[in-house]
């Protein structure tokens, strides 16, 4: 089955909810027709071709994977985002610009990811050194475009401040891209990889590593990435700030193997003092960044901040894999990058339809959510262990593989801090299981969670599952994801948009079960993946 | 004959760079930069292919329209720069000789050196622009030619692009030109100078951002309708 049959089917299937977003039965059409998307991604799994520009490309079991996974993830997500009624018209045909750009950008890695080069420290080749850049070209065009709807959120309010952050977020964007561009041109001539001195690589490795850091937005250079992230729909943040830095770190680690560690053999300067120092320098800073996103993901009160700094603190290990001289370092983490991927996918779902049915995103406000939605505390649940796995589990495997291939000391601190990543879940779930208190010591007898369902009888039990509550006493509240849910928020009186409501929570809930499951199996089948490239 | 050729296209790029900088008026300075997004594939020996080639000049001419469309809705006249704009034009020039002499550095089997030249003419041009200026439009404007400097520096090292590469960067600038064309969109209905999309008619007389600047002609919502605006 060709790639483009797939992203065909996102775009229809995303025109399809734009054009029913704001009708009375768009939540539950559009479900299910992204839920039709989603079974036809996964049903595609063995894509085997993608045709680009007339030219015919393979693409091995893992780049099926990775395309099917992420257009599942992505369309489950947007599911959830319009069953929650928190998108605006643009925001699905955006998301399928996003989808198609970052199917065409993995297909342009040429099967770069599939396996390492045969003989990597010894031959040279020109086959695949081009993906690479045509890679973050790609993702760097779905970037830009997604930029200005990022700071601009749903509702098309016009304001300088987001006209102003959208400015930066799209230079950041494209000066990562352009910076990613010339440094993999750094070793590369017309026939392949270059000789280099300590010098050239140094340089080369300095430019790739910068530019994936301010993509992905490691610290210090996170800021932009981060007020973007909570800023705009989070439908959008998870494409820009998963699936898309995903795309263009697979694109750096792809280089590394094709490009820097031939370039590195050819000119005999593996081991050269300058060479260790930059890799240390990038040690450290995935290492801040690892434990940086971390403890502010912890300590913030807010969960769009929550789910961005987690993100951000991806970036770290996603920078490890060009720190480390251990061909097993980019080997982890091409299977890791897409696998960890699905998982955050399914965490910015959850926390849409988390921040969706509550009205808030506000933490503080959140208390003993899942005690009212246990469909979500099982979601966040089956996130959690999809992200960091179970002992014997591939995404654990590949993790420890990832963190470890730094070697030494290093290797031991990045494999701890990467655990830390476990606590905002620990945090999120605690809040969940206290009980909600007032000021005056009751239990609140309204308010978000808390408030009679829509419905009576069995239908009311099904809508307590997904956390849903009366609009009427949250209409003044501000929505969480920036815009959109304003008008379902003033039709709360209306009996039919709140039994809508109640149902789109309801799907919300049953896609985030669904997206955590993909995420769970993919976490799963991560360790396949890693055999197989090994 | 194709080393003259790409070293008039190299001169020729940093020129229109030089002259997209010198404009005083924003539609010369967008216009500046569609001509330099035409001619910088001229800086590379050998040429691209027929086909990249042909969709290179449509996507540079697709962004430049982006761009002009969202500069009619904005004042005519642009901010000074900094250094008066001869010395940004200067640096330009200054660019285009650091690029052609530092090009041998790179070592034998490279790529052009008048890519390299024109590359760093048009990347003196694009940083200032799109990391100092406070003008939208410049900005826009910056952040375009940043990417096809990049795209021109890489083609000195590795040679001319082959199809996909071309194709690819050829939609990042023309996504680029298109999110520019909605950041500058939204700039200036922040400062009320456009009416916002949803309610066209309600929005009070637009303000031009500079004094000296004449009443633009029409106003592009951001869907993408225009709608004619009054000059009273």
């Amino acid at each position: 089955m060709s790639a483009g049959i797939l992203v065909a089917v996102a775009l229809v299937s995303a025109g399809l909810a734009s054009l029913t977003a704001h009708r009375a039965l768009g939540p539950a059409l559009a479900a299910v027709g992204l839920g039709v998307c989603v079974v036809v991604a996964v049903v595609a799994a063995p894509l085997t071709t993608i045709v680009m520009g007339g030219a015919t490309f393979a693409l091995g079991q893992h780049g099926a994977d990775v395309v099917a996974s992420s257009a599942a993830s992505l369309l489950l997500l947007l599911g959830v985002a319009v069953a929650v009624r928190s998108t605006g018209p643009r925001v699905p045909a955006a998301l399928a610009v996003a989808v198609a750009a970052l199917t065409a950008g993995l297909a342009a890695l040429n099967g770069s990811l599939m396996a390492p080069p045969s003989g990597t420290s010894a031959q040279f080749q020109t086959a695949g050194t081009d993906g690479p850049p045509i890679a973050i070209a790609l993702v760097t065009a779905a970037a830009v475009v997604l930029a200005p709807i990022l700071a601009a959120g749903t509702d098309g309010a016009p304001e300088a401040a987001g006209a102003r952050m959208a400015s930066r977020a799209l230079r950041v964007a494209a000066v990562a891209g352009g910076l990613g561009l010339v440094g993999m041109a750094w070793l590369l001539g017309p026939s392949g990889p270059v000789a280099a001195d300590p010098t050239g690589v140094a340089t080369a490795l300095l430019l790739v590593a910068g530019a994936v850091g301010l993509f992905l937005g490691a610290m210090p250079l996170h800021t932009i990435v981060a007020r973007a992230a909570v800023s705009g729909p989070i439908a959008l943040v998870a494409a820009r700030a998963v699936w898309l830095p995903a795309a263009f770190a697979l694109a750096a680690v792809a280089w590394e193997q094709r490009v820097l560690a031939p370039a590195i053999a050819f000119g005999g300067v593996a081991g050269t003092p300058l060479l260790g120092e930059v890799r240390a320098l990038i040690a450290v800073v995935a290492l801040v960044t690892v434990v940086g996103g971390a403890i502010v993901a912890t300590l913030h009160g807010d969960l769009r901040h929550v789910l961005a700094y987690t993100l951000i603190g991806d970036a770290g290990l996603a920078l490890l894999a060009l720190a480390t001289a251990d061909p097993a370092g980019p080997a982890a983490a091409t299977t890791w990058l897409p696998a960890n991927a699905v998982a955050r996918t399914a965490f910015a779902a959850w926390t849409l339809a988390l921040a969706g049915a509550w009205g808030t995103a506000r933490l503080d406000e959140l208390d003993g959510w899942a005690r009212r939605a246990p469909l979500l505390a099982i979601g966040l649940l089956g996130v959690a262990v999809a992200t960091f796995g179970l002992p014997g589990w591939g995404i654990f495997t590949l993790r420890s593989s990832l963190t470890q291939a730094t070697g030494g000391f290093m290797g031991s601190l990045m494999l701890a801090a990467a655990w830390l990543g476990l606590v905002p879940f620990v945090r999120l779930a605690w809040i969940g299981l206290r009980r909600p208190v007032e000021s005056d010591g009751q239990e609140p007898a309204t308010g978000p969670g808390r408030s009679r369902p829509v419905r009576s009888g069995w239908a009311g039990r099904v809508d307590r599952l997904g956390g849903v509550q009366s609009r009427a006493g949250d209409a003044a509240r501000p929505r969480p994801d920036g815009a959109g849910g304003g008008g379902a928020l003033r039709r709360a009186g209306d009996a039919a948009a709140a039994a809508w409501l109640a149902n789109g929570a309801v799907i919300a809930a049953c896609l985030v079960l669904l997206a955590a499951a993909l995420a769970v199996v993919v976490s799963l089948r991560a360790g396949g993946v890693l055999a197989s490239v090994d | 004959m194709e080393p003259a050729l790409a070293g008039v296209g190299a001169l020729a790029t940093a020129v229109a760079v030089a002259a997209s900088l010198r404009a005083r008026t924003a539609q010369v300075a967008v216009l500046a930069m569609g001509a330099a997004l035409v001619l910088s594939p001229l800086a590379l020996s050998p040429l691209p292919a027929v086909l990249p080639l042909a969709f290179w000049l449509v996507t540079a001419l697709l962004a430049t329209y982006l761009l002009v469309l969202a500069e009619r809705v904005g004042p005519a006249l642009l901010p000074p720069l900094p250094l008066g704009g001869w010395a940004e034009a200067a640096f330009v020039l200054v660019g285009l000789a650091l690029g052609w002499a530092v090009a041998p550095i790179a070592g034998p089997g490279r790529g052009p050196a008048t890519a390299l030249a024109a590359g760093v003419a048009v990347a003196f041009a694009a940083v200032p622009l799109a990391a100092f200026s406070r003008d939208t439009l410049r900005t826009a404007i910056g952040t375009v030619i940043f990417l096809d400097a990049c795209g021109l520096v890489a083609a000195s090292l590795t040679g001319t692009p082959g199809q996909l590469e071309v194709v690819a960067l050829a939609l990042a600038i023309v996504g680029a030109a298109a999110a520019s064309r909605e950041v500058l969109l939204q700039d200036l209905q922040g400062r009320g100078a456009v009416p916002a999309a949803p309610e066209p008619r309600a929005a009070e007389a637009p303000e031009p951002r500079s004094s000296a600047a004449p009443e633009p002609r029409s106003a592009v919502a951001p869907g993408g309708t225009r709608a004619r605006r009054g000059r009273g």
